[in-house]
């Protein structure tokens, strides 16, 4: 080859000069359409789910949303309408759930004892009470939850579709206890304990496909690949959603037929306390005992190519979790050998490279893990007493405290902010945390009784003591 | 929307596409999946146009999206369907040269940020800073991938080295 490299580049660059365009009418009929039948996702409550028996860390994956660029740093919140009288105690801890689709906002509350949760639609751009759906049949954790198209309501054994512009119910049917839900593309995706797989048009409920348990191969885990994953009890996805069976196996199925895409068969025997989580191609799977003395490791099932690799392994210790952390890296939280005295090591975070399985920064805390999430490459991670920490890419400290960084919830408004709800003498404090240089921004102070926040990377809905109040961003 | 915030997309698309395609070219160094990302790019930012509009720089949120695409293998190909569907088939083009053919072919064995530093420091014309800035990395994070980019195409060229002349003093 002759030229140098900026020549090269320079007529890679004419290549691309002459490739035909459709122009903008394309780009536009494109994005009308979604627009017509999309409802964007919206973030999930901070309610902090500890997984399984006590198996530790419950990672918080938000939605890959549209990348929002670093200049947008939150500089503040104004208010959206009158804040709204939830159903509920005034004084004592109440219960409630809050979702966001677009400009709809969905909150269930009330009191815990014997005072089944009222459902209802709120305005975003309004603040005002558009419908009122009544009273769950029972006290419910897990509802309402926003998905794209619709909104899911649990209530005791069933599981409703709702649409949240009018709170009509859509559709119901049986929540699949001990089962996972996904949904993706249009499609609700229910797998019972026994392994019954089963489609759903979102909207209307129609069945579109249904796969039996296959003898005792059956799915243990499902999920979805968007990496956002788990809200509450459901698992979001593109056009694809994966299962691990009790075999071992991979299956990547088509979230529209069932049809099975990929097989890749692995040497892991799951168990209740086995994580399954996707990132990008690979199926990452993590195989413990929960025993200290025993080995556990990570193992990766590339979908597209089949092969399967350990790719990271401890001898001892506890493997708390790993979950994607950015395009091909992945973090490991975990505790590894002894002290002297017989102690376990402090916890890590370990960020890896998925294609090379090199640890690319490793971060040390002094108490258990609670959760991690990246956005942009960057990650934020908490733990139980209530520190957090953000780290850039390379894994410096964009920004970290004690116990007065603690929260009671946390996460990513968009690529370049972090929200924390940080305890004070006089309630929570709502903090804001520029991603790019760690700059901090107190909103407001919520109620020390009841103070609980859901958010989109536009509008911010807390309850506040008894009452729901509504904020847009300012940057 | 109205006929001026079309007029102001349109602009826009006119003055930016074939900048973003550049890029998408050379992440890809496949010309029908630079297109449909290029496409799909632009859907996105016609769905959310007056948030988009509003930003400092637009053009960057669009390299993002074309970013994130490209190293999402499944997605690109959900994109393509999509597109396939929504564009007739484009003119011929006349042959790529066999540099750019070697150039692509080594490209393609280089890890994501590597491309993408490259792609935007040699096909955009961005000095280490704008990168740092874009990327979200230290200056120094984005020389190491220019750095080891270069070393890895010179590898895959099966050239020993290539030289550092071949960077564009800045």
């Amino acid at each position: 080859m002759a030229a140098d490299l900026d020549d090269i580049f320079t007529a890679m660059g004419r290549q691309a000069d002459v490739l035909p365009l459709a122009g903008p009418d394309a780009a536009r009929r494109i994005g009308r359409r979604r627009n017509r039948n999309a409802v964007i996702a919206a973030a999930a409550t901070v309610l902090i789910v500890v997984a399984g028996a006590g198996a530790g860390v419950a990672w918080r994956h938000d939605p890959s949303p549209e990348p929002i660029l670093p200049a947008n740093t939150i500089r503040g919140i104004a208010p959206i309408g009158s804040p709204l009288r939830l159903h509920g105690p005034a004084d004592e801890t109440m219960l409630s759930m809050i979702a966001i689709n677009d400009d709809r906002v969905s909150v269930a509350s009330g009191g815990f004892e014997n005072d089944p949760l009222e459902v209802i639609g709120v305005d975003a751009r309004s603040g005002a009470k558009v419908w009122d759906a009544g009273r769950l049949n029972a006290i419910e954790m897990n509802g309402p939850v926003a998905v794209p198209g619709g909104m899911v309501l649990y209530d005791g054994p069933d599981l409703s579709v709702r649409d949240p512009e009018t709170g009509a119910e859509l559709w119901k049917t049986v929540d699949p206890a001990n089962g996972d839900v996904v949904v993706g593309d249009g499609v609700l995706v229910r797998v019972n304990v026994g392994g019954l797989s089963e489609g759903f048009a979102l909207r209307t409920g129609k069945k579109l496909w249904s796969v039996p348990a296959s003898g005792d191969d059956r799915p243990r885990h499902s999920i979805g690949f968007l990496e956002n994953t788990t809200r509450r009890s459901l698992h979001f996805s593109d056009d694809r959603f994966a299962q691990l069976t009790l075999g071992g196996t991979v299956l990547v199925r088509d979230i529209h037929t069932g049809k099975i895409l990929k097989s890749v068969a692995t040497t892991v025997r799951p168990k209740l306390m086995t994580g399954f989580s996707v990132s990008g191609d690979l199926a990452l799977i993590k195989d413990t005992v929960g025993y200290l003395d025993k080995p556990s490791r990570l193992v990766a099932a590339d979908v597209s190519t089949g092969k399967v690799r350990d790719l990271y392994s401890i001898r001892t210790g506890l493997m708390r979790d790993a979950a994607p952390c950015g395009t091909g890296r992945i973090c490991v939280a975990s505790t590894e050998g002894y002290t002297r005295d017989g102690g376990l090591n402090p916890e890590t975070v370990k960020v890896i490279d998925t294609t090379t399985g090199r640890i690319l920064w490793t971060a040390q805390f002094g108490d258990a893990l609670l959760s991690a999430s990246s956005r942009a490459g960057r990650v934020l991670v908490t733990s139980a007493s209530g520190s957090a920490s953000l780290y850039d890419v390379d894994g410096r400290v964009i920004a970290q405290g004690g116990d007065t960084f603690g929260h009671i919830g946390q996460g990513w408004i968009d690529d370049a902010n972090v929200l924390l709800q940080t305890p004070t003498a006089k309630g929570y404090d709502i903090t804001t945390i520029s991603a790019v240089d760690g700059r901090r921004t107190t909103l407001g102070t919520l109620s020390a009784v009841n103070a609980e926040c859901t958010w989109t990377s536009e509008i911010l809905a807390c309850r506040d003591g008894a009452e729901l109040k509504l904020w847009r961003f300012e940057r | 929307m109205s006929l001026s915030v079309k007029v102001d997309f349109d602009m826009f698309y006119r003055d930016t596409s074939r900048r973003l395609l550049r890029y998408a070219y050379g992440l890809t160094g496949d010309p029908a999946e630079a297109q449909d990302l290029v496409q799909e790019a632009y859907a996105r930012a016609w769905q959310r146009w007056r948030r988009v509009s509003g930003y400092e720089d637009p053009e960057a949120w669009l390299r993002l999206v074309v970013n994130r695409l490209s190293t999402d293998r499944w997605r690109r190909l959900f994109v393509r369907r999509d597109h396939a569907t929504a564009q007739p088939p484009g003119p011929t083009v006349p042959p790529p040269s066999e540099d750019v053919v070697l150039l692509v072919q080594a490209m393609r064995t280089l890890p994501a940020a590597h491309r993408r530093a490259l792609a935007l420091h040699y096909l955009l014309d961005r000095s280490i800073a704008e990168i740092a800035v874009e990327t979200g990395a230290s200056a120094g994070t984005v020389k190491s991938w220019l750095s080891r980019g270069r070393a890895g195409l010179a590898a895959a060229l099966h050239r020993e080295e290539i030289p550092e002349g071949a960077r564009r003093g800045r």
